[in-house]
């Protein structure tokens, strides 16, 4: 047998595991989004949801992003009828759980825009986290279009 | 003797409540005179009368989430601040119109913005009901990053027909604080240009004689605003 024979074989084990392990370990990041902040704006919000489809606690520590902009978490509340936004040090996500960076909770704070960011165009997130380096494709819509988002939503919810 | 130690029976309840009927009825008359008077004397205070009091409370119970007020809870202060073109703008911005007041910053990006999407949503619903919108007043918490200038162009994104209230720090804080608006400052260890403000979520409902007539309390949907808005203005005042 010839080492690409060989080395076909190999591989025909080799990567079932590997993607196997992936699937099952990796973090699902879905509905990515930022609301495109409106002109004159020097900050703006990213969201998305994670779930955490590993057997440990998904730790994320940073983010980082493909732009001159500043990152961090944060965290909106209103508590007592006081908005309130909080800057996160880190955000656990239990095994097993999902959570939701969202309108009035943990978003990706986007500070020192100095370029508009258009709607239709896409910004690249890098998360750190207990898991590694997860990239996050975030693409830029109106605020109409995230209402429509919500709204579908909604209607999801209505129907479970 | 006998009769009272004994269980009492339909026929005697009746029959004591039949004695009693005249001394209720004297009762309830010199109450409702006790009212009357009251109230006559509160109207020539100019002060909510239970009469009042009572209506708005009925509209109350309607409401999803505001909070109505009394007629003489607060009314808006004399003030002198900028309007969104670096101009002069007063507390007569407040005169023969109802308006909802949001007290917000364009630093805040995640729920600031939306409520202002909402309130472009609250002025539709409200219109579909043929009914005189009322005006937008965005006045911001952070003054001093929130030039005339970049309230224009953040405010113009949504609606132009906004009007948005900035000017110096200590003005614009005289009158949050006269409204029972809170703000705070977050200082950002890594960004200093990156302080965070936190503020009061509720919206200000004002009466076209600038009179504080309900609090709006998040979360804020339009729909919800909307419904509760047209029925505070159809309440009597």
């Amino acid at each position: 047998m010839n080492i690409v024979m060989r080395s076909i074989i190999a591989l025909c084990f080799v990567i079932p595991l590997t993607v196997g392990i992936a699937h099952a370990e990796l973090p699902q990041i879905n509905d990515a989004r930022l609301v495109q902040p409106p002109p004159g704006a020097k900050v703006a919000a990213a969201y998305f949801t994670i779930d955490n489809t590993s057997t440990e606690t998904l730790v994320i520590t940073g983010v980082s992003s493909n732009t001159d902009m500043h990152t961090e978490i944060h965290l909106s509340s209103v508590v007592d009828d006081v908005a309130r936004m909080q800057k996160q040090d880190s955000v656990e996500i239990p095994a097993g759980a999902s959570l939701a960076f969202k309108h009035g909770s943990y978003h990706i704070m986007l500070m020192g825009i100095s370029e508009p960011i258009a709607a239709g165009s896409e910004l690249l997130l890098t998360l750190q986290t207990s898991a590694g380096e997860l990239p996050v494709v975030v693409p830029v819509i109106t605020p109409d279009e995230a209402s429509t988002m919500k709204k579908m939503n909604h209607e999801q919810m209505d129907k479970k | 003797m006998m009769q009272r130690s004994n269980p009492p029976t339909h026929q005697q309840s009746f029959q004591q409540s039949g004695k009693a009927l005249p001394m209720i009825i004297l009762a309830l008359v010199a109450l409702a005179a006790g009212a009357f008077a009251s109230q006559a004397f509160r109207n020539s205070s100019e002060t909510t009368t239970d009469k009042q009091a009572q209506q708005l409370a009925a509209v109350q119970e309607t409401l999803k989430t505001s909070q109505i007020l009394p007629l003489d809870f607060k009314q808006v202060q004399d003030f002198e601040l900028l309007d969104v073109n670096g101009n002069a703008i007063d507390q007569s911005v407040f005169d023969d119109k109802w308006s909802i007041v949001f007290f917000g910053y364009t630093h805040c990006p995640d729920i600031c913005p939306i409520t202002l999407q909402v309130m472009k949503g609250v002025l539709a619903k409200i219109e579909e009901q043929n009914t005189a919108a009322p005006q937008i007043v965005f006045v911001s918490v952070d003054p001093v990053r929130d030039t005339s200038e970049i309230m224009k162009s953040y405010i113009a994104y949504f609606d132009e027909s906004f009007v948005g209230i900035t000017g110096d720090l200590k003005s614009v804080h005289t009158l949050t604080a006269s409204l029972g608006i809170v703000t705070s400052f977050t200082a950002n260890d890594t960004d200093p240009n990156n302080y965070l403000v936190d503020h009061t979520a509720s919206l200000l409902l004002i009466d076209p004689q600038k009179r504080v007539r309900a609090k709006i309390t998040p979360p804020h949907e339009a729909d919800i605003i909307a419904g509760d808005f047209l029925a505070i203005v159809d309440a009597p005042s």
